[in-house]
């Protein structure tokens, strides 16, 4: 006994017990950091695997028995009392509880709302028809049916078994029409009216400095009309791809009978998910994945994809980056290098100090007042007059977002690099100088590549705080819906006044502002996790800089 | 093999023993320091230090630790402008010159009067970076820097 008591003690005493406890804080951390990820993962990306169809016959007590399809989202189980109180004809005995289904039930233009709550022990006959068809539309959300036919211009193509493959042959052709359609009016027509506002823009700033003559006009005329011809020549175009568009129809009939006339141009894709094999089904997902990555959103951001928001995040970023380590750094320099170490530059640190612990709406809030409307309004007197009243930089948008974040992340960036200034030692700054370099040229040549991997640091916790936050965005750049990117074809090709769309903000909107939350929910933990990984490859790649930095400037006596 | 070698400024032959005699008054005198008193904040360090450092010549400061070798040893390329709070009253004559007057160019003193370490501190660059980065400093760098690749660096 006392031997046992003795090795406890002596266990106790070597101190184990502290390591035990700093593992399993380590182990905690890790392990809540892995289960954030999985959750999100399994929550988000399930969304995009295509779940069976099921058809069932649903008998309300007291009611008409109806066919219902459609993808069972989630089932719960929840206590008899409370359905009926919710007024459902529940019999009185029976077990306590009883489960409800999430019914998606599609065809939002037909039954007015697209989820359904139905009682899974009036559900009866549960059958996976392997025709049943889900058809993604570009509006009004899903439609599960039966195909009937397929008809061109009204008339019947395609009926029986021979319709699917119809369809898919057809639904291929208006993929590759919409594809056109869509670069026809965004490219295309986008230069064009780019083209026509800067002649516009033109002849109001020569209204403004009254040189506006008659040569003058006439040559601005001669620019409208060589514009205008050009979209005769584009519209004519697009009307016709528009007729192709429209051509092929298809019939379908839902679950409870009603026929439908399904114009293919509103058609995403069609498919079977209770035909398709695994490998059919992991392609599909493969498909939607990428689809979610690379295309624009749709249905008030519930569906399609989420490019926009991903490029606007990263191309904010990295304007961020950009203005904030040349100011960081140079901060840094001078209140280590230059400045008289006393009171002043204590408080001067102190103040920067403090500036990494203001809430992030305040700085929104400057960014607004300042940026936005006394920087942003100068410079639309000053420089764009002839845009007058519609404000140039006058309003939120990219540049002030950027400038904002920065300087939220100034602080992290100067305190970092003055570690890092701070760890060089005496001896090289010394030797530097006894060969008679000036303090710039010792600064340049010897101390500042070898604080690189600190300054590469500083810009690590510089992007991790920026990203993530949303709250000032939302005062001064970010919109629900941007309908073009900052970063395009158009002169000044990259459009620092116009408004961005940021994955933060769009999980806020998709979770909270959205008119359908049940469809939007796995939405929400997919963009989550499609933030995460942004900002992980961010970091990520800054890191490997940063090693790379590391390797080459070790100090040689350490 | 030791042969004479080409070094610059020093004669060897000055060191053999039978030139054993100094003779400090004929000597031509490269740095002169008539009364140096130098302060590190309120606190003395050098006391009135007089002396003349002869040109073409070894000259050793002996002394016990802490008496202030490497303070004078310094005061000599302007190294000690770097600790805050030091103070230099008098002069150290340079060929002449008073190092220490306004408007005097240090970082071209320092090119001038070269300072080895007493602890090696090789900057975390290349072999050949380190030896030239004297002469990187100058506009005249490539012809000059070029002689030093027979170090074999």
């Amino acid at each position: 006994m006392s031997v046992k008591n003795n090795s406890v003690k002596a266990w106790v005493k070597s101190g184990s017990p502290w390591i035990w406890m700093n593992a399993g804080a380590v182990s905690i951390a890790v392990i809540m950091t892995l289960g954030l990820l999985a959750v999100i993962a399994t929550r988000g990306l399930g969304h995009f695997w295509p779940a069976d169809i099921v058809e069932a016959d649903y008998q309300v007590p007291g009611q008409e028995m109806k066919v219902m399809a459609g993808e069972i989202t989630q089932i719960e189980e929840i206590p008899r009392a409370r359905l009926a109180a919710s007024g459902l004809p529940v019999a009185a005995e029976g077990s306590e509880f009883m489960t409800r289904e999430l019914f998606k039930v599609g065809n939002r233009d037909l039954y007015g709302a697209d989820f359904n709550w139905v009682v899974g022990e009036w559900l009866s006959n549960q059958r996976t028809p392997q025709t049943l068809t889900a058809f993604e539309r570009r509006e009004w959300g899903n439609l599960y049916g039966y195909l009937v036919n397929v008809k061109e211009n009204g008339q019947l193509v395609a009926e029986g078994d021979a319709a699917w493959t119809a369809l898919q042959e057809r639904l291929a052709r208006v993929d590759e029409l919409h594809a056109q359609v869509v670069r026809l009016e965004k490219k295309d027509i986008g230069r064009i009216n780019a083209g026509l506002e800067r002649i516009r823009l033109q002849t109001r700033k020569l209204e403004l400095q009254g040189k506006l003559d008659a040569q003058a006009q006439a040559d601005l005329d001669m620019d409208r009309a060589q514009w205008d011809a050009e979209y005769k020549v584009l519209e004519t175009q697009l009307v016709a791809l528009y007729a192709a568009f429209n051509r092929d129809s298809a019939t379908v009939r839902t679950a409870d009978g009603r026929e439908v006339e399904l114009s293919l141009g509103k058609v995403v894709r069609a498919y079977q998910p209770n035909a398709m094999s695994t490998l059919g089904k992991l392609q599909f997902y493969g498909a939607k994945l990428w689809e979610f990555v690379s295309d624009d959103p749709r249905e008030a951001n519930t569906e399609g994809g989420i490019f926009p928001a991903i490029f606007g995040t990263v191309m904010m970023t990295l304007i961020m980056a950009v203005i904030v380590t040349p100011f960081g750094v140079v901060a840094a320099i001078y209140l280590r290098e230059y400045a008289k170490q006393g009171p002043l530059t204590r408080v001067i640190r102190i103040a920067v100090n403090n500036l990494a612990g203001v809430p992030a709406i305040v700085y929104g809030v400057f960014g607004l007042g300042f940026f936005v409307y006394v920087l942003g309004g100068s410079i639309d007197r000053l420089f764009f007059p002839e845009s007058a009243p519609a404000p140039t930089f006058g309003t939120p948008g990219l540049l002030w977002a950027s400038l904002t974040l920065a300087l939220l992340a100034v602080p992290v960036v100067i305190v970092a690099t003055e570690e890092g200034l701070a760890r060089i030692p005496r001896a090289l700054r010394e030797g530097s100088l006894a060969l008679g370099a000036t303090k710039i040229e010792t600064l340049w040549r010897v101390v500042l590549p070898m604080a690189s991997p600190a300054m590469m640091t500083g810009l690590i916790l510089a992007v991790a705080r920026a990203a993530g936050e949303v709250a000032p965005l939302m005062l001064v750049g970010v919109v629900k819906l941007a309908p073009s990117l900052p970063l395009d074809g158009n002169y000044p090709y990259l459009h620092l006044d116009q408004k961005i769309m940021h994955l933060g903000f769009h999980i806020y909107d998709v979770g909270f502002q959205s008119p359908n939350v049940e469809a939007a929910r796995p939405l929400v933990y997919a963009t989550a996790l499609l933030l995460v990984l942004v900002i992980a490859i961010l970091n990520l790649t800054a890191v490997f800089m940063r090693n790379r930095l590391r390797e080459k400037y070790k100090a040689l006596d350490h | 093999m030791q042969h004479q070698a080409h070094t610059h400024g020093i004669d060897i032959t000055a060191l053999g023993r039978d030139k054993q005699s100094l003779d400090l008054a004929g000597e031509t005198v490269a740095i002169q320091v008539p009364g140096l008193n130098l302060y590190y904040g309120d606190k003395q360090a050098l006391f009135d230090v007089k002396l003349n450092i002869p040109k073409q010549r070894v000259t050793a400061f002996i002394g016990p630790s802490g008496c202030g070798k490497s303070t004078l040893l310094r005061t000599f390329n302007r190294m000690n402008d770097l600790v805050d709070g030091c103070r230099v009253e008098g002069e150290i004559n340079l060929d002449g010159r008073n190092i220490y007057r306004k408007g005097e160019d240090v970082a071209e003193l320092r090119r001038r009067v070269g300072m080895v370490f007493q602890k090696p501190n090789p900057f975390p660059k290349s072999i050949y970076e380190n030896v030239v980065m004297a002469c990187a400093s100058r506009a005249s760098t490539r012809s000059a820097c070029s002689t030093k690749r027979w170090s074999g660096a």
